[in-house]
This record gives structure tokens, C-alpha cells and sequence, in this order.
């Protein structure tokens, strides 16, 4: 269990982190929290990380939409701790995913950083195809409109 | 090509989130936790140095001995007032140790919570009917949470 959830927690703290950001440690908690108790119930040991994917993804979406009454961090402000890499370019990174809608962050995440089709991206969400194109296709003209000099 | 090129912003839970996640996939488990008026190093320094400090709070546990490490691994064995020894492997980190034998499992967790740490700790036995002892078990770890807080405070000074 303990070898498990050492596994397990910088997985989810990945994805929670980019689709939750300052709830990111909440519905990361939520999130494994879950995984634990439902953790008998999985029947195929190689369907894993896509099970505990799939609930990271909804509850991180779950946890940005929630009103927490707490102000956005505005550009410049601090990088969490625990970027990797460049604080720089953690934080420019961090600054242009506030920009974005959960859903958009969420889509990014699977298509950019697990490389998953718009089919599985689309069962994941619950949306249509046609609408994680959509999504994809205004976060993606975000990233690009920023990162450009 | 990815439109996400930098590093991406990820979460990290503390030893205490972590611990009641791991509570959470052991059903028979006696669960507490409390933020105890005492800095972090004050409560580590004794939770954390198993063999001298775990006999001062845990109120089971007469001896424990560390017979191997390798890194954060431990091989520890355990005596209690009963006499019984049991054997068992641990992980021990800052904030953070987990010990799992074959019948049980025992766990301890600490973050800093401004000037005083927040502290959880479990005990679960595997054997039929253990479940029964968790009221006895969670009212002996509030106790051991007491002495735990009296020792830290102290430590250092």
C-alpha cells in the first residue's frame, strides 16, 4: 500500500497540479483518497493508471470549478513549490494555465502531456469529440499567443 | 507539436495527506490526528528516532531495534510488554514512517502546521475480528498523542 502510494502521488500530483492549480493539492488528496478505498474493486492490475487517470482528471476539473473565494494568483506572482525545472519557466508555464477554462487545462493535460487521442480525451471529460477539438484548439492558440516573442 | 513546452505545475501532498490516504485503503485501521502544540523537529525528534523515542510514547511498545538499513528501508524488530517480538519492515522518511509486518501495520505522520505540527498516526491489525478494537485502540492513541506532545515540547531544550 505504502509502495503504492508512493507510486501513485507524483502521478496525480502532475495532473492535479496542472488542472487545479492552487486546488491542486485538494483534489490530488480527493483523488487517491478515492483510488484507497475503491482499490479492491479493480479487476485488471494493467488498467491502473488509466482508472486512476480518469479520477484524477474528473476531480481535478471538479475542484478549479469550485468557488474557493480565494483570488487567482496574478502574473508574477510566486511558483508553487515543487515546479520542476526553470522556475522562470514554471511560472510562465503556470501563468498562461490560469488563463485557461478547467476544461481546456484538463484537455491540454490529456492530449499534451499523456498523449491520449480526442476519442479517449472526449470518454474521460464526458464531452463530444467534436468538443475536446474545440476546446483543444483555443487552449492550444492561448500557448502559443503567450509564448510567442 | 505540443503547444506546452515548460514544466507543468504539480501538487505535492504532506506526510499528513498522505497518511489518510493510506488509512483509507485499510478498513481496519485505528486512525488519529491532531495538531500538537510543539514545533516540527520537537515532535520528529522523538517520533522519528524509533529506537529511543517510540518506547517513551508508545505505550505497547518496551523496545525497538533497527537490525538493517538500506536508505529509507529499515529492517526493525519490536518488543512489547507482552514479551512478544515481532519483526518488521519500515520506511522511514522526515514526517513520515510506515511499518508493515505480516498481522500489522503502524503508522506515523508530520507536517508543520505554523508553530506546531500536525501529527496522525494508525495502527491496523489483520486478523478476524480485530475491527473490534479500533474504539480501544484510537482511545489509547489519544493518550500516547498527550505524551507525545509532553516529550516534544521538551525535546531540545
Amino acid at each position: 500500500m505504502s509502495q503504492l502510494l508512493d507510486a501513485l502521488a507524483p502521478y496525480v500530483g502532475r495532473i492535479c497540479g496542472a488542472i487545479a492549480l492552487d486546488a491542486g493539492d485538494d483534489a490530488a488528496q480527493e483523488t487517491l483518497l478515492t483510488v484507497f478505498r475503491r482499490l479492491r474493486s479493480l479487476r485488471d492490475a494493467d488498467a491502473l493508471h488509466a482508472w486512476v487517470r480518469t479520477i484524477a482528471v474528473r476531480e481535478a476539473v471538479r475542484a478549479a470549478r469550485a468557488p474557493t473565494g480565494a483570488p487567482i494568483a496574478p502574473p508574477g506572482d510566486e511558483v508553487r513549490p515543487g515546479a520542476p525545472g526553470d522556475p522562470e519557466v514554471a511560472g510562465d508555464v503556470r501563468r498562461v494555465l490560469e488563463r485557461l477554462s478547467p476544461d481546456q487545462r484538463a484537455i491540454l493535460v490529456l492530449r499534451d502531456l499523456y498523449d491520449l487521442d480526442e476519442t479517449e480525451a472526449a470518454r474521460i471529460l464526458g464531452v463530444a469529440r467534436g468538443t475536446v477539438k474545440s476546446r483543444l484548439h483555443r487552449a492550444r492558440a492561448v500557448f502559443r499567443r503567450e509564448w510567442t516573442p | 507539436m505540443s503547444a506546452m513546452t515548460g514544466p507543468w505545475p504539480a501538487a505535492e501532498l504532506d506526510p499528513v495527506r498522505r497518511m489518510r490516504i493510506l488509512v483509507a485503503g485499510l478498513p481496519h485501521a485505528a486512525f488519529r490526528e491532531r495538531v500538537l502544540d510543539a514545533p516540527f523537529d520537537g515532535v520528529w525528534g522523538i517520533a522519528g528516532d524509533l529506537e529511543h523515542g517510540t518506547p517513551q510514547w508508545k505505550q505497547d511498545v518496551a523496545a525497538l531495534a533497527i537490525l538493517e538499513r538500506d536508505d529509507d528501508r529499515l529492517g526493525v524488530e519490536i518488543r512489547s510488554y507482552f514479551g512478544i517480538r515481532v519483526r518488521v519492515h519500515a520506511v522511514l522518511r522526515p514526517g513520515w514512517c510506515v511499518m508493515q509486518g505480516r498481522i500489522f501495520a503502524v503508522g506515523m505522520a508530520a507536517a508543520p502546521e505554523g508553530e506546531r505540527t500536525r501529527f496522525a498516526h494508525f495502527e491496523a491489525v489483520r486478523l478476524p475480528g480485530t475491527g473490534l478494537l479500533q474504539p480501544l485502540l484510537r482511545h489509547r492513541i489519544h493518550h500516547e498523542f498527550e505524551t507525545l506532545e509532553r516529550l516534544a515540547q521538551r525535546h531540545g531544550r
